[in-house]
């Protein structure tokens, strides 16, 4: 079966790429002020097989996402890009909500998919969230399980030789599988 | 030929009476089944073979021997079967890793049954595996330090002249996500019910709080770090840590 179509918009670049690197598994960009949800966030999502950078808070998770106050450094597209933002809800300055905004008002990073944690379970916290663009809102503590689930959401700029991705983005394969 | 046979049948009478002896003697149901020892079967075979070149065929070995050496493989068969050991430097090892293991079962689950710990810690043994072998213990290693840096700063908060409730709040709420992210289940208990009176601003209340969170983080803390030490004791004495379901 030739490839099918796919809805992905960052799928252009990919097309006609025979070859997948080793590295191109999904980037993860974690941010949360407490040293031991970070940790434990990051061997996660290390064990779901992808990479993942940490952020202490909102500002240093913009400086990341190359949306700092300087705007030179503009990791996200000279490094590796992220392809998820899984954010604290409470965190002091920036909280995990300003960050969202933040993410979704800026026109080259709105559409990296933010999943917001919280140890609460507030709804109009949760209805906040969701209506101002977050994919998901998962109560802490976090389990394999939920990671597991969180894949689908991830963006994938080129096609990975093997992985299926099932969920809103569907990849155009250049080999003959499905 | 006469005198040969008769002292091959005194050596596996010899052999089959120190064999049910030891097997006598070791009563401990021992739940780990270990393989049988190489050279087993090979002894086995040898004493066959010593019995058939003394006489013509098995068949006809004089009653008193094939009695011994149906002893001597009724001894090892049995013992095969049931997994037990034949006592040795090796066997007295693993009898000692074993009771170890067993020790540790013991205790995780009184840990778990006393509410000291839930689920979310069996999830984290979960997450451990070969590349990062220490990932639990490093884990609440950053516990233990945030928490002795937040039980100070809770301290220090409730002995201000005018006590900042916000600040303290967040303190306990810092406290109860990392507990409950380690699976701390009565550190996180406690910590609700401190949130409820800084809530209400209530100064005594805060402070009976604090002692008893306090408390319950050097209960949890001990027992984690005893935890470890038997993880370190069997993994020392050559055995795997059992994984807790």
């Amino acid at each position: 079966m030739d490839s099918s179509s796919s809805s992905s918009t960052g799928a252009g670049g990919g097309v006609g790429m025979n070859e997948v690197k080793e590295e191109e598994r999904p980037h993860v960009l974690v941010v949360d002020d407490s040293l031991v949800d970070r940790k434990i966030m990051e061997k996660l999502f290390t064990n779901s097989a992808c990479k993942v950078t940490t952020a202490d808070s909102g500002k240093k998770a913009l400086e990341l996402l190359g949306q700092g106050e300087d705007k030179h450094t503009e990791i996200n597209h000279q490094g590796p890009k992220i392809n998820l933002v899984v954010t604290d809800y409470c965190m002091p300055g920036m909280t995990g909500y300003d960050l969202l905004k933040k993410v979704k008002e800026s026109s080259d990073i709105k559409e990296i998919p933010v999943i917001v944690v919280s140890s609460e379970n507030v709804p109009t916290r949760i209805k906040k969230c969701l209506e101002e663009g977050a994919q998901e809102f998962i109560l802490k503590p976090l389990k394999q399980a939920d990671v597991k689930k969180l894949r689908c959401h991830m963006q994938f700029t080129k096609p990975m030789k093997g992985r299926l991705c099932m969920g809103r983005y569907t990849m155009k394969r250049t080999s003959d599988n499905k | 030929m006469r005198k040969s046979l008769e002292f091959v049948n005194k050596v596996a009478s010899m052999f089959t009476f120190i064999i049910c002896m030891r097997f006598a003697l070791d009563l401990l149901p021992i739940g780990i089944s270990q393989k049988a020892p190489p050279w087993k079967p090979l002894l086995v075979l040898n004493i066959y073979r010593l019995v058939c070149t003394t006489s013509s065929s098995p068949l006809q070995t004089p009653f008193s021997l094939r009695r011994s050496f149906i002893g001597v493989i009724y001894a090892f068969k049995s013992r095969t079967i049931k997994g037990k050991r034949c006592p040795s430097k090796k066997q007295e090892t693993m009898s000692a890793v074993a009771q170890l293991q067993r020790q540790f079962i013991e205790y995780t689950t009184s840990l778990y049954n006393e509410g000291y710990l839930d689920d979310q810690f069996t999830q984290l043994q979960k997450l451990q595996d070969e590349s990062n072998p220490d990932f639990v213990v490093e884990v609440v290693s950053l516990f233990f330090e945030d928490s002795e840096k937040l039980l100070n700063n809770l301290a220090t908060a409730l002995q201000q002249k005018t006590v900042d409730y916000k600040q303290v709040d967040s303190h306990v709420h810092q406290f109860k996500g990392s507990s409950s992210s380690i699976g701390a289940q009565r550190v996180t208990n406690m910590c609700v019910v401190f949130r409820n009176y800084c809530e209400e601003k209530n100064l005594e209340g805060c402070m009976q709080c604090l002692q008893q969170v306090r408390h319950e983080y050097v209960l949890v803390r001990n027992k984690l770090e005893a935890l470890f030490r038997l993880e370190q004791q069997i993994l020392q004495a050559g055995g795997s840590v059992p994984m807790m379901e």
